[in-house]
């Protein structure tokens, strides 16, 4: 009974179109997943590792079968328990002697077997994607059947047992689908929730007993794995992850008998019938002779069908379950971002509407797609499921109204949910005390982008299923038309707007312009689209089904010929193809493929001359003339080069290429170059490149003048970040944006290896090895100047500022235009920023030094701060490293169209997304404006005032160090305590990416621009060296080391080796070892406290503290053997937060530690290197509890 | 006048649903009678516009209802033999949709004729409740009160009294015979008793095919005097319906009763009435009469 209950199932299931919807949409979802890097299903990136290692296979089949999957699971088994109730075949069979068990157990069996199904259509797509010609070979690893086995019984089988079973026993429970559903979707949601909740968590490993579908405890397992452990640690027999997923089994097991035990065999009791006596017409209540009414058709009643229709099934769709679940469950969603709303690297932010806005585009209007997706159908076929279309078809209605009413009903839903979704947003500013509510910036950024968006979408999938006949078929192809259009272009290479199907750009919301820059494009591309969009909106019409056995064609043929309608579908095709050309000449697209190809011409044309000898500029003048209304530039500069090598020379190259992605603004024009006592003997205007000869050479020593004059105007339409630079209000560029460049340019030079290999060049190497005389006699500092005075001066428009490095020495107007003229007299770097908004100016002065902080008007909150930071950082940068020789120092904010902030001489340029949203008030982690400021200043003096070489490491004598003064500078304002959050801060950044890095880790000394070596690694690097050596020490070799090249500008250009040498000089064999460690290796460290115990002395508690430590080298892939921890550990105690007493341990030749310890106060617990001075990236075994006492 | 014409319907399976139909009907209740499967939801379907028919036309006066479907939408009411309808949405404000799909505007109006259809199918009680939750015989109440809106010329409803009880089905006959004094009901139907009772014309088709159109009147006459009965013992009744005379037998408390068609009287044989189920039967047996 119980086999022949399972075969009826499966045969059953067999033949219902559903499973293999279920497996086509996992095949192709899994396809695209596997073969497009652009589409990331997982929670965390899997791009950098082999497609088939075993944490990618681990991390998609975990992520399927807890999302999509689980969906299936829940419609495949909720069918199989509801199907006898709802086809009243359960009155026959109950009415059999069927064998209980058999009929539960046997179709249970069978479903969850069918549930395997569609993972197999994964796991089949997932192979075939693995061999698709396009895969990059790196990202393929030996075939290895363990993951997908792994995969399989730890991801698949469990969960669809565990689900199917659970949606199976409330299938019976609840006696319908669609409550089955709204759990599952339920559940989903939950576990998205869940999915933070499990990985960072004060438990530990033990929350992977939290995790029912074993996703996130898998997770939380690999959290710190760096790329070589995800490319090949299978799980094998893991007790903790093994031990959960056979608990919530048993769990699930355990809620199946007891479904079982209350299985009844009765049928479902039907609400009684209260229609017993069957009573004759009131002849009272009718009005003479029967008065069925008079239709009329005018316009009137095709605008109440299209009311009528319109109401009903907004109030359909309002109170149908589904949607109330996700909505409430996106609203939920929505709330919990809101109130915690962080903005880059996880800082808090002020909630302010970008940030909000950031929050409602990122998680809340995700959903959208299914309602659209789920009810285009609903709203079509619902007459037709409930087999009402016999009677509706036959009303004479007129097409027009209803199916517009169809569309309007999905443009309400889709209103509704963006007009709650402002309502939370502005509700958790209020509760967070934020009353800046910019009501217009929320309108046009939901209520019309994304409103438009997504209600031309919704036309889209009505119109699919009325074009398609088929609600599965609709679906699907709704899905395909999704996914295409989400993978198909950028592999493609496809970013033209007007291909891309209703991809408006909307541009990107800053509080310095706001969306200003990009009103004009999305207004164009709108029209464009909407006009596509009204073409197939009308075909819906045209075909809206009201009979049975249409010939579709020849209806078509009808409505269009016969009845004039193709005349009207042609007046709109011409709108949108005169609305297309329209934009296509207005807007610049980046063709990359030919840019590529220009560069790779630029570089083997002119690669050779990479290192002939050229003049420096030592001078510069430069008039800039910003209109920002106009997204214009004006130029004309003066350069002075001089020769200041010991040859002559005889001809001068020069770089003025206008294609973009290079250094220049790729609008860029140049109108004229001219050298004092020099002419053309080659002009590249493809490339850009020129060679002069110069007549007579030039001596050592000698000078000559470039002067130039050059342009840049937007594009009329705007649609890359790269053309944003000059806009409204927020203009930001710098020197080499609109400066001829003096020899090669090495920027030009195409970066992306893969793309080198295909175009036939070799890979590029950006830094040299030590050993290499090329890398010590360039400065990594790609400069054709090193030390400049400058002469400027900007204009812009009336009421903003424009501002770049030097002294203002004096401002006026002219013109309707503001003027100003800056200049450095003591020779600077030549890196030159000039920026031009509407600014507010924060001034002081700090030791005769001038400060300002320009800011937006609206951004005050972190002022105070970054002038206090400004301040901090100058003395302890003035008073450990020398002088600051400038007299001013400014701080200018520009629009977030880029996340950074960076360094100029005397001027730092912050972005708007970087700190001065920052809130740290509220919440104590870290106080990210100080931090960042601090680093910024600090570069000043490491990056302003020397060029290292263009060798491995260089990021050290710059990031690291910039890092490192920033600690000191909140260590002496804080204390060391508090600057435990920002070394946590930094520990978490340096472990996480480095997860990420699809390379070799090298060690910091060697590291090449790896950011999360020069930055995280190298702050917790100088600063446990100070804690080792002292901090006075430490300055002491840092200040000689930049007062020997300061201001250099001949080879050989400084090392990070040369500083390393320096510090271990200075600090003498007995902390040579820890210093080698912490620069020159790759080091991973274990360090744990065994057992603590405290008892009460006479003379206080008296504590016991045991500790091992290993440490491993790990070495361009290889990692060696574990190795006991040899030497100092700093032991911290502490009552509940309070410090009570530092002390020192030293860890002996087996790595074991054994201190005892006499306090005066009784510590709570004990933290063993509290101060990170190892990397150790399992922390939680570092702390022990204390007490209690006796 | 409804004027049909050569009306033939094939589905792409090969079935001939109707081939060559070819019927005038005139104002008052006409009945179509045929057995399952004889093609009369096919035939009603293409007048209700809802199929289309592969050849032939169909005029109501002058209207051509096969190319104007929309015109003939708006002179129609149609109950189907089945039908369902949306969950949570009450009997009144579905079927003020309807009226409204039908073009009757003004509110008033609209009330007005709701509330009057429901009152005459005695709904007006229920009329908040679902219409999903309504019992058989209350569903296809409400379904001849959606076909009545909008003042209908043709009414065509299609099986309206399979799962009525007979106190039900009275009401229902009520109802249309109140209207058909006015427009054209077309009602098409298995059971022989609606049609006598309730059409002064009627066609009897099968296979697709009109093997009889006339008054039943005229069609009862056409037997009467050549039908004879007899009641006979269980045993008896295999050998009886080998004989090519055989029309029907029934029971009557318990003992089968069987019915000859003979132009003479048949030994043992009574003389009864002819009624129209003998001349339905007759004519669906090939008989040619």
């Amino acid at each position: 009974m119980f086999i022949h209950f399972i075969a009826f199932e499966i045969k059953k299931g067999l033949r219902s179109p559903q499973i293999y919807v279920f497996s086509s949409i996992l095949f192709l979802f899994c396809f695209v997943a596997v073969t497009y890097d652009d589409f990331t299903i997982t929670l965390d990136d899997i791009s950098n590792i082999g497609l088939n290692a075993p944490y990618a296979v681990m991390s998609v089949t975990g992520i399927i079968v807890s999302s999509l999957g689980m969906l299936f699971i829940a419609a495949i088994m909720s069918n199989i328990a509801l199907r006898d109730i709802n086809s009243n075949f359960y009155a026959l069979l109950f009415a059999t002697p069927v064998d209980r068990f058999g009929y539960f157990f046997g179709r249970m069996c069978g479903g969850l077997i069918l549930c395997l199904i569609p993972f197999l259509g994964l796991y089949a797509a997932y192979l075939l994607g693995l061999n698709m010609p396009w895969i990059k070979a790196e990202r393929l690893l030996p075939f290895d059947s363990q993951p997908f086995l792994e995969g399989f019984f730890y991801n698949i089988l469990p969960n669809v047992i565990l689900l199917g079973s659970l949606f199976y026993g409330l299938g019976l429970l609840f006696k319908n689908k669609g409550y089955v559903l709204v759990v599952a979707v339920l559940l989903y949601m939950g576990y998205i929730i869940l999915a933070g909740s499990i990985t960072d968590n004060s438990l530990g490993a033990v929350a992977i007993y939290l995790d029912p579908l074993g996703y996130n405890g898998y997770r939380l397992i690999s959290k710190y794995w760096s790329v070589t452990d995800k490319n090949s640690m299978n799980l094998g027999f893991h007790a903790l992850f093994l031990g959960s997923r056979v608990i919530w089994l048993a769990i699930a097991l355990c809620v199946t008998v007891w479904m079982y035990k209350s299985f009844s065999f009765t049928l479902p009791s039907k609400t009684p019938s209260k229609e017993k006596k069957l009573m004759l017409p009131n002849r009272g209540k009718k009005h003479g002779k029967l008065f069925l009414g008079t239709p009329k058709w005018d316009f009137q009643t095709y605008l109440l069908q299209f009311y009528n229709s319109f109401i009903l099934d907004l109030k359909g769709i309002l109170t149908s379950i589904p949607f109330l679940v996700i909505l409430v469950a996106g609203l939920f969603n929505l709330l919990s971002g809101t109130l915690d709303a962080k903005s880059y690297l996880g800082i808090y932010s002020h909630p302010t509407t970008f940030i909000m806005l950031t929050i409602i585009k990122g998680k809340y209007v995700q959903p959208l797609y299914v309602i659209l997706l789920y009810y285009a159908g609903e709203l079509v076929w619902g007459s037709r499921d409930v087999n009402f279309d016999n009677i509706y078809n036959a009303a004479p209605y007129a097409n027009a109204p209803i199916v517009l009413s169809k569309f309007a009903t999905l443009w309400a839903i889709i209103m509704l949910w963006l007009v709650l979704g402002v309502f939370v947003a502005v509700f958790s500013q209020a509760l967070a005390g934020y009353t800046r509510f910019q009501i217009g910036v929320y309108v046009y950024d939901l209520m019309v982008t994304q409103f438009i968006y997504f209600a031309l979408l919704a036309i889209v999938g009505i119109t699919l299923h009325v074009l398609l006949q088929n609600r599965y078929l609709g679906y699907l192809v709704f899905l395909l038309v999704a996914a295409i259009n989400l993978l198909l272009w950028n592999p493609l290479g496809v970013n033209n707007h007007l291909i891309r199907f209703l991809d408006i750009p909307s541009g990107f919301y800053s509080d310095f312009y706001g969306h200003r820059p990009f009103r004009n494009g999305y207004l164009w591309y709108t029209l464009y689209w909407s006009s596509i969009t009204v073409i197939i909106g009308f075909l819906a019409v045209l075909l809206w089904k009201r009979q049975e056995n249409r010939r579709r064609s020849s209806e078509l043929r009808n409505r269009l010929i016969r009845d004039k309608n193709g005349l009207i579908l042609i007046a709109i095709l011409l709108v949108s193809i005169g609305l297309g050309s329209f934009v296509s000449k207005r807007q610049v697209v980046t063709d990359h493929d030919t840019v590529d190809l220009l560069k790779a011409r630029y570089e083997t044309t002119y690669g050779a001359f990479k290192y002939v000898p050229q003049p420096t500029i030592t001078s510069s003048r430069y008039h800039v003339d910003i209109h920002p209304e106009d997204k214009e530039l004006s130029i004309t500069g003066e350069l002075q080069l001089t020769n200041t090598t010991a040859m002559r020379m005889d001809s001068l190259h020069i770089s003025a290429g206008g294609f973009a992605l290079g250094r220049f603004l790729p609008l860029t024009k140049f109108h004229s170059i001219e050298v004092q006592g020099a002419y053309d003997i080659l002009i590249d205007s493809v490339l850009g490149y020129r060679i002069l000869r110069m007549e007579p050479p030039l001596n050592s020593g000698e000078s000559t003048t470039l002067r130039f004059k050059s342009h840049y105007k937007g594009p009329g339409i705007l649609l890359e970040r790269s053309n944003m630079r000059i806009n409204s209000n927020g203009s930001f560029f710098n020197n080499f944006n609109i400066t001829p460049r003096i020899g090669y340019d090495v920027n030009l030079e195409l970066g992306d290896n893969t793309v080198r290999k295909d175009l036939g060049l070799e890979n590029k190497q950006y830094l040299f090895n030590k050993q290499d005389s090329l890398g010590i006699r360039t400065p990594e500092f790609d400069a054709d100047g090193f030390w400049v005075d400058t002469e400027v001066i900007l204009s812009t428009s009336p009421n903003q500022t424009a501002i770049t490095s030097g002294t203002l020495i004096k401002t006026w107007e002219a013109g309707n235009r503001n003027y100003f003229q800056y200049s450095n007299r003591v020779p600077v770097a030549n890196k030159l920023s000039f920026a031009s908004a509407e600014y507010y100016e924060e001034r002081g002065t700090h030791r005769g030094k001038a400060l300002s902080v320009y800011y937006h008007p609206e951004h005050r909150y972190n002022v105070d701060t970054m002038m206090d930071a400004m301040k901090k950082t100058l003395d302890y940068c003035a008073a450990n490293f020398g002088p600051y020789p400038l007299d001013h120092l400014r701080i200018v904010e520009f629009p977030r169209y880029a996340t950074y902030a960076s360094t100029f001489p005397g001027t730092i340029m912050y972005s708007e997304a970087l700190g001065f949203l920052s809130d740290y008030d509220e919440r104590l982690t870290v106080d990210f404006p100080y931090y960042v400021t601090a680093h910024e200043i600090a570069h000043q003096w490491w990056g302003m005032l020397f060029f290292p070489a263009r060798t491995k490491g260089s990021g050290m004598l710059s990031e690291s160090l910039a890092q490192y003064c920033a600690l000191m500078v909140l260590k002496e304002e804080l204390g060391s305590e508090a600057i435990k959050n920002y070394l946590q801060f930094e520990h978490d950044q340096y472990f996480l990416k480095r997860g990420d890095d699809i390379d070799h880790e090298q060690p910091l000394v060697e590291n090449e621009s790896k950011q999360y070596i020069d930055y995280h690694k190298g702050a917790l690097a100088f600063y446990a060296l100070q804690e080792r050596i002292g901090e006075k020490q430490l300055n002491t070799v840092l200040r000689s080391f930049l007062e020997q090249y300061q201001f250099q500008d001949q080879p050989p250009f400084p090392i990070a080796w040369e500083l390393l040498e320096a510090i271990k000089d200075s600090s003498g064999m007995k902390d040579l070892d820890y210093i080698t460690d912490l620069f020159e290796h790759v080091v991973e460290h274990d360090i744990r406290l065994l057992n603590a115990t405290s008892v009460m002395g006479p003379n206080g508690p008296e504590i016991h503290l045991e500790g091992q430590a290993h440490k491993r080298y790990l070495k361009n892939g290889r990692v060696y053997d574990k190795i006991p921890l040899t030497g100092k550990v700093t032991l911290a105690l502490y009552r509940q937060d309070k410090l009570v007493s530092l002390s020192t341990g030293v860890f002996d030749e087996n790595g074991r530690l054994d201190v005892a310890l006499s306090l005066l106060e009784t510590p709570t617990h004990v933290v063993i290197d509290p101060y990170f001075n190892y990397l150790d990236a399992e922390r939680n075994d570092n702390r022990f509890p204390l007490g209690p006492y006796d | 006048m409804l004027e049909i014409r050569d009306l033939s319907k094939a589905y792409p399976n090969g079935v001939k649903a109707l081939q060559g139909i070819h019927l005038d009907i005139h104002q008052g209740m006409f009945g179509l009678l045929g057995p399952n499967g004889a093609g009369k939801s096919t035939f009603m379907k293409i007048l209700a516009t809802l199929l289309e028919a592969d050849s032939g036309t169909v005029h109501l006066n002058g209207l051509d209802m096969l190319k104007e479907k929309q015109k003939a939408k708006r002179v129609l009411g149609y109950l189907p033999q089945e039908f369902g309808v949306y969950k949570n949405i009450s009997a009144e404000n579905l079927l003020s949709h309807i009226a409204i799909l039908k073009g009757i505007t003004p509110r008033g109006e609209r009330k007005e004729v709701v509330e009057n259809l429901l009152v005459q199918t005695n709904l007006f009680e229920k009329k908040g409740r679902a219409v999903s939750t309504y019992s058989g015989g209350m569903r296809q109440r409400f379904g001849i009160a959606q076909a009545l809106l909008g003042n209908p010329k043709l009414i065509i409803v299609d099986e309206p009294t399979s799962g009525l009880d007979p106190a039900e089905r009275n009401r229902f006959y009520d109802l249309l015979s109140e209207i058909s004094d006015r427009v054209i009901v077309i009602l098409s139907t298995h059971i022989v008793e609606d049609v006598k009772e309730l059409c002064n014309r009627m066609a009897i088709i099968k296979q697709g095919k009109i093997l009889y159109q006339g008054a039943p009147k005229e069609a009862i006459s056409r037997i009467e005097g050549n039908i004879w009965k007899k009641s006979i013992r269980k045993d008896e009744l295999i050998s009886y319906k080998k004989s090519p005379h055989m029309i029907s037998f029934r029971y009557l408390g318990g003992e089968p009763i069987i019915r000859m068609y003979a132009n003479e009287s048949i030994s043992g044989f009574e003389p009864v009435r002819a009624e129209l189920e003998d001349f339905y039967f007759l004519k669906t047996n090939g008989n040619s009469l």
